[in-house]
């Protein structure tokens, strides 16, 4: 039942190659993503259903599925953002080759998020996470020249390698008498812990660091830059939300439901793990302002606000595992109305470089506000929903008040201010200075602005009215 | 470790001996037709010491006859001869293929040395690469038309090499 | 005696009547028969296996000649032994059905039925390691699994080929002079040839702590021996020419075949035989450790800077063999199982390996080069995609063997000791790092365009079935995992 939606994605990519003609191919796609949405948001909305196993492979590893309230938040993000994705997909890739595959495995990956993020169990977890890496290779690797390629095979090196070391805590978790299923506040057994805790402690760092690669936690951050030579679509959703939120996803799994707050509450290895996403945020931060190129800028961008939840989780508190979770939401939100703008100026004026921004609030008045509304929520202007997720962070660093918790929080300040460096300057640029040629009007279609106008109406609306999203945080905090 | 002990175990001392040079004979000597004699040494070695050990002396060799009705603890044990004689057969066997790779390899590379032989043999791969291309059915049906296939098919990698120098970590040669 | 005990010493004879009989069959027919005698084998071994799981898992014992235990020559069999004979079976008749095409191609029409009689020969070499209970009787036919081994690779009778089976047969010596002095030593001390009556000498020995140095050079001669044979990590020499000097089906055999009949052979030495406390006294297990860390480390390497596809495949099977006597050392029970699991998995998974590879080669235009291959899995889609299923399950993805038989290594390696454990478990995330870098990288190749156009578009449905069925193994080894296992393990109690 709770597979439905994931299966009709599945099936649906299997399909997409049938079709022969562009206008069927889209209007399928765009049927597949909506009705798996709908089907998505329906069950989710119905209410927690607990851990049912489906097959079990060994006595100790077992695949199984959930819902309950925290995967709900991230299922609720992807069911809001695929189909938008999609439609703004079928203007931007017509400009490039291959398109069949592309929406094949572009919905393909739509099941493969879902399932991981149903996943019940750091297995079926695991299962699905190497799944979605394998599934958008093929979209990273797009454009099929020796830089993508190069790209991708980072990229798989970087997140398999990743996920190797989350393998090790897998087993280690299994054999140390660990459930199969996840239990907030961690599954491990009392008993298994007297004497072991330190090892215990060394392999949740390595798996945080682990699931950490693939939402880029420094020192295997450096494969999302490179990655963003695929087409935008890939970059904005995989890359900007769906694939580095299953990392950081994984990552809160994995420090709460698995270990456990309560084994490394004040230990070293929180400290170490809330001093990684300190340094990673400081190093993403800096990275993305000495950066010229739009989308690589917008990438190490990225790097940094996904190890704002990696710092948050790694607060250990419930305030913190609602701050993870409201940044995840609303980073994504941000993120790919961003993407998706650079995407069409690429697209429109091919304009890639810092210096090829200069006046394109001229002709592409809409887009360009869309992306100012969208830098000026990320930097953290109050009423925006950027602000309320940094809000968040920074009193649950504060409640925290460790010497670790201190560092991080001034990380998150110092990198705010670097936000408004390197993102207001593109913004500046666009409005207040001249074209070096005069260009016509040029905002893309409305498969372009629809979902450009629904995600910086997004970006407003959580300042304003934010009880349906504080609704959902608190239910997830309340389980801890 | 007294003399007397190793003078006891004299037939067992020489055979670990003797399988000791034959071992090495066989890993580190670079001539094919030695490492065939090492070979050699090695077995005759353990079938020595099998023999020796399968003797005991006094007693007679394991044949019953009708007339004789001795009993069994008069014989010696007829198992170990057993073993060594399959065990002779084996390595006789190994030694023909041994030999006639040894023949095969002489023919081909005018030389015993294994070294170079497997230095010769890389080269000639790497030389046969090319020409050896399209094999099996095609080679067969299209008779003379092979040669102009193979030339087609390295023209073709030549204008694709450029394209692929930007693949990832292009292939390097392990030696 | 029910009838269906009779079916390991009869599957035996067949192939060694079948060796006889394909030597004097023309091709056709001795592919004909090669493949009927391997698919009834497969059938009836697997109905074997069945009936001893359902049984009640107690193992056979079956007199061959007329003297009883302690004296005469036996086969003894349990569930594990009869599935093992399925899997060696199954695996030789994908290797026939796909290398087929290149062995009528290669070589001419009179030779190939030797190409089967040797297959055949190899078969009842195998099936006896699996089987007899006679430690002489493994010696003999461990001895006729090689020579038939050296004559696959030296089929093609190409230079490099004699050459590497040249080297194949010094090292191989090497290690049989090895295993067959320690079984003469072993012979010495205790007078008895058949495993149980051994083991039995052997605990007593340990027990009365009488000859322990013996003992010890024992143990390492034969352990030695064996990991020579079967190319674990410092003996491997040999490898990366002889699994990719010969033909395709020759290399799929050598590596996934052959190396595991030793790997058995020397499971069933250390099992029955030693027993597992005189092997830890001994430190061997250590040794073993040692040997298979490094294997997977350095074979991984080897295959990153092999020079080509067929190369690297073989220079990956260094790397697995590692895998695989990581599980042997890390003792009984769970170790053991792993180590049986992955024989199970790599064996399905290198030969799919080869197969696959070289169909994908001969599409790209025969050349070994990464830059030839480029976009060859686009010509030949079925290869590509089961080429990449067992690459995956090389590096140990989801959805492949692989990745279970990697749970089991890691679960097996936290039942040691912690530096042990700790040790283990960072070389296997090593490791698959490492296996990334050449095999995706490998799979990235063969994927991305390039090489478009092709001379041929040979069609070959019997090479697409046995690699099908293969990839399919592959696959169904991590669905059916479960059940796999508890047979394993019931087979491993009785073995």
């Amino acid at each position: 039942m709770l597979l439905i939606p994931a299966l009709v994605c599945l099936a649906g990519g299997l399909a997409v190659p049938l079709f022969r003609s562009r206008a069927g191919r889209s209007r399928f796609v765009l049927l597949v993503t909506l009705l798996a949405s709908a089907l998505l948001a329906a069950l989710v909305l119905r209410g927690d259903t607990p851990g049912r196993t489906l097959l079990r492979i060994t006595p100790l590893f077992a695949v199984g599925f959930r819902v309950d309230a925290v995967n709900r938040v991230f299922l609720l993000l992807i069911a809001f953002l695929w189909p938008l994705s999609s439609l703004y997909a079928f203007e931007y890739m017509a400009h490039e080759e291959r398109e069949p595959r592309f929406f094949a495995f572009y919905t393909l990956a739509y099941g493969f998020t879902q399932l991981l993020a149903l996943a019940d169990g750091l297995f079926t977890l695991y299962l699905f996470y190497e799944c979605l890496t394998l599934i958008t290779l093929p979209l990273v690797t797009h454009r099929e020249d020796g830089e993508s390629l190069r790209a991708g095979l980072n990229y798989l090196t970087y997140t398999v390698g990743g996920a190797a070391l989350g393998l090790i805590a897998l087993v280690v978790l299994a054999v140390s008498g660990a459930s199969g299923s996840f239990v907030p506040g961690g599954s491990l057994p009392a008993e298994a812990l007297p004497g072991r805790e330190d090892f215990l402690r060394g392999v949740f760092l390595l798996a945080f660091i682990g699931f950490g690669s693939k939402a880029a936690l420094f020192p295997l951050s450096f494969w999302l830059p490179r990655a963003s030579v695929a087409p935008t679509p890939v970059t904005a959703l995989l890359h900007a939300v769906a694939v580095v939120n299953a990392g950081a996803f994984a990552c809160l799994r994995l420090t709460f439901d698995c270990f456990g707050a309560s084994l490394l509450a004040g230990s070293w290895a929180q400290a170490a793990a809330v001093l990684l996403a300190a340094g990673t945020i400081l190093l993403g931060a800096v990275m993305a302002v000495r950066e010229r190129h739009l989308k690589r800028r917008l990438a190490w961008s990225t790097v940094y606000n996904l190890s704002y939840m990696l710092f948050s989780v790694a607060l250990l508190t419930p305030a913190g595992l609602r701050a993870a979770l409201c940044q995840l939401v609303l980073h994504g939100l941000m993120k790919i109305s961003l993407f998706f703008c650079a995407g069409a100026f690429q697209v429109r004026l091919g304009a890639e470089y810092l210096p090829d921004l200069r006046g394109l609030g001229r002709s592409m008045p809409r887009t360009v506000a869309c992306f100012v509304l969208a830098a000026l929520s990320l930097t953290g202007i109050p009423p925006l929903a950027g602000f309320l997720s940094k809000w968040n962070i920074l009193s649950a660093a504060l409640q925290v008040g460790t010497w670790a918790a201190w560092t991080g929080a001034g990380a998150v300040i110092l990198s705010s201010v670097l936000a408004c460096v390197y993102l207001l300057e593109p913004a500046v640029q666009m409005i207040f200075q001249h074209p070096s040629s005069p260009a016509p009007r040029s905002d893309p279609s409305w498969r372009m602005m629809v979902p450009l106008a629904l995600l910086a109406l997004s970006v407003i609306l959580p300042g304003f009215w934010p009880e349906p999203l504080r609704s959902l945080l608190d239910a997830a905090a309340a389980l801890y | 470790m007294d003399l007397q002990a190793l003078l006891d175990n004299r037939a067992e001392a020489a055979a670990i001996i003797l399988f000791g040079i034959g071992l090495t004979t066989l890993l580190l000597h670079r001539n094919l037709l030695k490492k065939v004699i090492g070979f050699s040494f090695m077995d005759s070695a353990i079938f020595l010491f099998l023999a020796s050990e399968g003797y005991i002396s006094g007693r007679a060799a394991p044949i019953q006859s009708a007339a004789s009705d001795l009993p069994a603890s008069a014989f010696i044990n007829p198992l170990p001869a057993g073993l060594v004689l399959t065990g002779i057969v084996v390595s006789v066997s190994v030694t023909a293929l041994m030999l006639s790779l040894t023949v095969r390899l002489y023919e081909r590379f005018h030389t015993l040395d294994l070294d170079r032989i497997v230095r010769l043999a890389r080269e000639d791969a790497a030389v046969s690469v090319g020409a050896a291309a399209p094999v099996g059915k095609a080679e067969r049906k299209a008779g003379t038309n092979a040669d102009a296939g193979a030339a087609v098919s390295a023209g073709k990698a030549e204008q694709k090499s450029e394209k692929d120098a930007a693949l990832p970590d292009p292939e390097r040669r392990d030696r | 005696m029910p009838w269906w005990q009779n079916i390991p010493f009869f599957s035996v004879l067949l192939f060694l009547l079948s060796a006889a009989v394909c030597s004097v069959l023309p091709p056709a027919g001795a592919r004909r028969w090669s493949r009927a005698v391997l698919a009834l084998c497969l059938l009836f071994s697997g109905l074997l296996a069945v009936l001893l799981l359902h049984s009640g898992g107690a193992p056979v014992h079956y007199r061959m000649g007329h003297f009883p235990a302690p004296w005469g020559n036996e086969l003894r069999f349990g569930a594990l032994e009869a599935l093992l004979a399925a899997l060696f079976s199954f695996v030789m008749l994908c290797a026939l059905l796909a290398g087929g095409g290149e062995l009528r191609g290669r070589a001419g029409l009179s030779r190939e039925s030797l190409y089967h009689t040797l297959c055949m020969l190899l078969m009842a070499a195998l099936l006896s390691q699996v089987y007899s209970n006679d430690l002489f009787t493994c010696y003999v036919f461990l001895e006729i699994m090689t020579l038939s081994a050296c004559a696959l690779i030296v089929y093609r009778n190409s230079g490099r080929s004699l050459a590497a089976g040249m080297r194949y047969m010094v090292l191989n010596m090497v290690g049989s002079g090895l295993f067959l002095l320690g079984v003469v030593l072993l012979y010495d001390l205790t007078g008895h040839l058949l495993m149980e009556p051994l083991g039995a000498s052997v605990a007593s020995l340990a027990v009365s702590g009488a000859y322990r140095r013996s003992l010890t050079v024992i143990i390492a001669l034969i352990t030695v021996g064996l990991c020579v044979k079967s190319a674990l990590f410092p003996f491997h020499t040999w490898v990366p020419d002889a699994y990719s000097a010969g033909a395709a089906p020759s290399n799929a055999i050598l590596s996934s075949l052959v190396s595991k009949g030793y790997i058995v052979l020397l499971l069933k030495i250390l099992l029955r035989v030693f027993g597992w406390n005189p092997v830890v006294l001994s430190r061997v297990d250590l040794l073993l450790l040692l040997f298979a860390w490094s294997g997977m480390v350095f074979g991984s390497l080897g295959a990153i800077s092999a020079s080509g596809l067929t190369r690297m495949t073989a220079w990956s099977s260094v790397a697995q063999i590692g895998y695989i006597f990581l599980g042997l050392a890390l003792g009984p029970a769970e170790g053991f199982r792993a180590a049986l699991f992955h024989l199970a998995v790599h064996a399905c998974s290198k030969s799919l390996l080869f197969l696959s590879g070289a169909k994908l080669r001969e599409a790209a235009g025969g050349g070994d080069g990464f830059r030839a291959l480029a976009g060859a899995a686009r010509l030949r889609p079925v290869f590509g995609v089961c080429w990449t299923a067992a690459a995956f399950s090389m590096v140990g993805l989801p959805f492949t063997g692989g990745l279970v038989s990697k749970l089991l290594l890691g679960s097996a390696a936290l039942g040691r000791s912690l530096p042990v454990a700790a040790v283990s478990l960072g070389v296997l995330a090593l490791s698959t790092l490492l296996n990334v870098r050449y095999f995706l990288r490998a799979a990235l190749i063969l994927w991305s365009p390039g090489n478009v156009a092709s001379a041929r578009s040979g069609r070959d449905p019997a090479a697409a079935l046995a690699c099908g069925a293969l990839a399919l193994a592959v696959v169904l080894s991590f669905v059916f995992a479960s059940p796999l296992l508890e047979a394993v393990s019931a087979g491993l109690a009785a073995f």
